[in-house]
């Protein structure tokens, strides 16, 4: 490994413009400089130390720039080697698609020919290059060039931009290697940096970012609620005519687009605290204010997502995780249970028979626990309240169910029907009964299974007919066959020409 | 007959002295007793034939020539060389007589009277080129005059007029002497009517002649006198301003001499030469106060004129230092030396102000040393602290709030940069309802309070 860190640390060195080691270059003493004439040393050594809580010599101000800059050089150079990085992994582990990786990374990242000329000259001689050997490079380099981050804002606590930096230097490292406590160090600086400038909307914005990739809720939510109060409070001073808004605050115009995405990411913590009512009342601000079609859908949706189950938000998440591996097959089982545990979590008997719908259909038609989900159906339906004349659901989202179980109960007696034909019987009875869109197919059955008594085919044909609609012309066909057979058992030839001529008519 | 003509350098270089009267002759203006001069009927004789006929005659010439002036047949200025040269023969004639009989007939009066035309003429004479030998002869005649004159209004006239010509020459010794005899004849006068102008003309250039002799108790004390019977308000200020003058080192004259002529330098923006002097001055100065003042001049010069500003503030602070100052340390307790005290905070702002770019850190102990002091510009001094410290939004408002403590002091653009700090700053601090206040002071221009 040290074969490959060498070149590089050559490379780092020449970039910062020594041959020695880091930590020597960026400390240098301050220059002693004449005290101002005409004033008492007492009062210069007070004056001197105020000074110092609030700015520094030019001087030292001049070196921090310096290390400054050096760091932001490590870290495009950091960047060029993450960029052949990831392409040396496409291109395979050899020196020349490297060199060529190399090439476009200068065209791509636009820095320091020099840099370049040393970097590809160090590249020919090592050969191959692995991933590993790259990101290695990259991992000792972010290292340093925190180091010489902290230097300078060492050098300088009073340069925001420098911390502003160094943050994003660390968000990005934390993209890179996956260090968790990248990210920390990062909101640690943002942190101080906003505790002495409480007016600057996009340091509070980034810490809430940050806070966020960290998964830190609360944090990102306050920090979200900091930026939006900045933007909404500094807004006057930012305008041209000022004054006349003086008599009517609140008609302060304010950036629409960003204090939408404040409230929008407001509204994301609240959810991922499962805080239901306040995501609620933050999107449906952001949905009053954007001007954006493509916004307020999206808005909408996530409302209607967080309603699912009466904004029980946890509840919608196991569902949106079992509705994830439903779409796989092998998975089904794992999906099966994932609902079943949901279903104790559910707030509302709505979801709860949504989600019965959904083991039901599971269990029937993926898992072959026909009677288990045939019966949940079942038990759904019986809950369900009903027209008392029609027997259909009175809330119409509940069709759906009233088809599912009718289908369920069609399906298990077409499957008894050689084998049980009493068990078929009374599912076909069961699915006739049920207000569903399959209801005449079930009659039909009912009135084949019935032709020894004819007068019994004639009763189930006719209720079959009640739903004529439902019939396809192949199922007409049977139902006109039934019909003129039954009628000339029984004599009636007069109405089996009738259905004769019917069913020849298909035919 | 010989003129006296020997001018000789006085104590100043652009002086001259008239030499000492020669009072030989006087004896022959003033002799009383006949019985004590042994007079020969030959010499009695030729000074009346041969000296006072021939000279009453140039005399009685110049008589008619005066007449013909008055008739307008000529102007006395066309013919003041004859009338004088007229006189001038006259009045050696007569002379002679007198050397050789004092007690001959009318000699007496004809000469005297010669004299008394002589000096009158002599004083109006044009004398461009001839200024010294008129004036010379004039003094001359003066002092003859003063030999045999008894009236005590024209002694003071002669007194005066020999005065005002030593005073003209320079010779302040001699001038001070004769208007301290006129001057001191008045006093001694019961008369009542003495005029006041008089008196105060006799004062003045008694003054001012001790004043060049740098006698400064006399000097002093002379233009206290004519300032009691000054004749008019600018006269009055006139010498009140003398006695300032002599007074500035408590009567070290030599040093307000200096001074008036650095001042008279800095006037003329001749700041090097003013330097000079001043620095000559503060060799020479008696008192603290007048080398406080001499200080605070030269400082100001180096300081704002010379682009000395170390040294000159270096010399301001060696001063203002020392001061002793009142309990909260923030004012001296000599309101006296309240200037210096102003200035130096001057001195400092400036550099505070020069610092601003290239060195923040002196920049900053500069307003810090004025914002110590309470002076005029402490509260500028408060806005600047609060200026470079806007990185510290606690230290800044604390300055800003100082500053508005001293409001008044500010100029409108300076007070809008206030309330401009005020709200950035506790919009820094996150207080965004307070910092709509002064945003609101800044915007409308609500600056007074």
């Amino acid at each position: 490994m040290k074969k490959y860190l060498l070149p590089f640390i050559i490379i780092f060195a020449i970039l910062c413009g020594c041959a020695a080691h880091k930590k020597m270059q960026v400390v240098q003493p301050a220059e002693t400089e004449p005290s101002p004439a005409g004033i008492d040393s007492v009062t210069i050594s007070i004056a001197d130390s105020i000074f110092s809580l609030a700015s520094i010599t030019e001087t030292e101000a001049e070196q921090a720039d310096k290390i400054f800059k050096q760091a932001i050089e490590l870290k495009s150079l950091i960047d060029t080697v993450w960029f052949i990085k990831e392409k040396t992994k496409l291109s395979g582990h050899d020196s020349t698609k490297a060199l060529l990786a190399v090439s476009e990374s200068e065209q791509y990242l636009k820095i320091n020919p020099e840099e370049y000329k040393v970097l590809k000259k160090m590249m020919k001689k090592q050969g191959k290059l692995t991933d590993a050997v790259l990101e290695k490079i990259a991992e000792d380099m972010i290292y340093q060039t925190i180091f010489v981050f902290e230097t300078a804002i060492r050098k300088n606590k009073f340069r925001i931009d420098y911390k502003r930096q160094f943050s994003q230097f660390l968000k990005e490292s934390f993209v890179k290697l996956k260090e968790r406590a990248l990210l920390e160090r990062a909101a640690l600086e943002l942190e101080k940096a906003v505790e002495n400038l409480k007016n600057n909307r996009v340091l509070f914005s980034d810490l809430g970012a940050i806070y966020w990739d960290l998964a830190q809720w609360q944090n990102a939510y306050d920090n979200y609620e900091f930026a939006k109060n900045v933007l909404i409070k500094r807004a006057i001073f930012g305008l041209p005519n000022p004054v006349k808004y003086f008599d009517r605050l609140e008609e302060v115009p304010v950036d629409t687009n960003r204090l939408v995405g404040y409230l929008y990411r407001q509204a994301q913590s609240k959810i991922k605290l499962y805080e239901a009512q306040p995501a609620l009342s933050l999107l449906r601000e952001a949905i009053d204010l954007t001007p954006l079609t493509k916004n307020k859908e999206a808005y909408e949706s996530i409302v209607e997502w967080i309603n699912w189950d009466d904004g029980n938000i946890h509840a919608v998440e196991i569902r949106d995780r079992a509705d994830s591996l439903w779409h796989v097959k092998e998975r089904h089982k794992q999906a099966k249970d994932t609902y079943v545990a949901l279903l104790s979590e559910l707030w509302t008997k709505r979801t709860k028979h949504q989600i019965g719908w959904n083991i039901s259909t599971l269990d029937f038609h993926h898992l072959n626990n026909k009677d288990e989900g045939i019966a949940r159906m079942m038990g759904i339906i019986k809950e369900s309240e009903t027209d008392s004349l029609t027997g259909a659901p009175v809330d119409s989202a509940y069709k759906k169910y009233f088809d599912a179980y009718g289908v369920m109960c069609f399906l298990q007696g077409s499957q008894y029907i050689s084998e049980n034909l009493n068990y078929a019987y009374i599912y076909f009875n069961q699915a006739a009964n049920v207000p569903y869109n399959g209801r005449a197919k079930a009659f039909l059955q009912l009135a084949d299974m019935t032709k020894s008594d004819a007068a019994e085919t004639i009763r189930f044909c006719e209720k079959s007919m009640n739903y004529m609609d439902q019939l396809d012309e192949q199922s007409q066909n049977v139902l006109y066959q039934l019909l003129y057979s039954s009628y000339r058992k029984m004599g009636d030839f007069e109405k089996s020409k009738k259905w004769y001529d019917l069913w020849k008519g298909l035919n | 007959m010989m003129i006296l003509v020997n001018i000789v350098n006085a104590q100043n270089n652009d002086s001259t002295r008239f030499a000492p009267f020669d009072t030989s002759f006087c004896k022959y203006l003033t002799a009383e007793n006949r019985s004590e001069w042994n007079i020969s009927s030959e010499d009695s004789a030729t000074a009346y034939n041969e000296y006072f006929l021939p000279g009453y005659q140039v005399f009685r010439k110049f008589r008619t020539l005066q007449d013909q002036i008055r008739k307008g047949r000529f102007t006395q200025d066309e013919k003041i060389g004859t009338i004088i040269d007229l006189l001038e023969e006259a009045k050696e004639k007569f002379e002679f007589a007198i050397e050789l009989n004092p007690f001959g007939k009318n000699f007496q009066t004809a000469v005297r009277s010669v004299y008394n035309s002589l000096e009158r003429y002599y004083s109006v004479a044009n004398k461009d080129d001839k200024k010294q030998f008129v004036d010379e002869k004039r003094y001359i005649i003066l002092n003859k005059i003063l030999c045999y004159e008894k009236r005590r209004i024209q002694i003071m006239g002669v007194h005066q007029k020999l005065g005002k010509m030593y005073w003209d020459y320079k010779d302040w010794e001699n001038a001070e002497k004769h208007f301290l005899i006129a001057s001191e004849l008045i006093f001694e006068s019961e008369d009542a009517k003495i005029d006041s102008n008089r008196l105060f003309q006799y004062l003045y250039y008694r003054g001012d002649s001790q004043l060049k002799l740098y006698k400064a108790d006399y000097a002093r004390t002379s233009f206290e006198y004519a300032r009691q019977i000054a004749p008019s308000e600018l006269w009055y200020n006139r010498l009140t301003n003398l006695i300032k003058y002599i007074n500035w080192d408590d009567g070290n004259i030599k040093a307000s001499e200096v001074r008036q002529s650095a001042l008279i330098f800095a006037n003329q923006k001749k700041f090097e030469e003013a330097e000079k002097k001043y620095r000559d001055l503060i060799n020479i100065i008696k008192t603290q106060s007048a080398l406080y003042s001499a200080q605070l001049q030269l400082a100001n010069i180096q300081f704002f004129q010379l682009d000395k500003k170390e040294e000159g503030i270096n010399r301001l602070w060696n001063i203002v230092e020392k001061l002793p100052l009142t309990p909260d340390r923030s004012f001296p307790a000599d309101t006296s030396l309240v200037r210096h005290w102003n200035y130096y905070a001057r001195m400092c702002f400036s550099l505070g102000n020069e610092k601003m770019q290239t060195n923040k850190k002196q920049s900053f102990a500069y307003y810090y040393k004025i914002s110590t002091m309470e002076c005029p510009i402490r509260g500028k001094a408060f806005l600047s602290l609060a200026n470079l410290t806007t990185s510290n939004s606690e230290l800044c408002l604390e300055y800003c709030n100082r500053a508005h403590d001293y409001l008044h002091q500010l100029v409108e653009v300076e007070k809008i940069k206030l309330f401009e700090l005020m709200y950035q700053m506790y919009s820094v601090r996150g207080d965004f309802d307070e910092a709509l206040t002064w945003f609101k002071k800044a915007k409308q221009g609500n600056l007074n309070n």
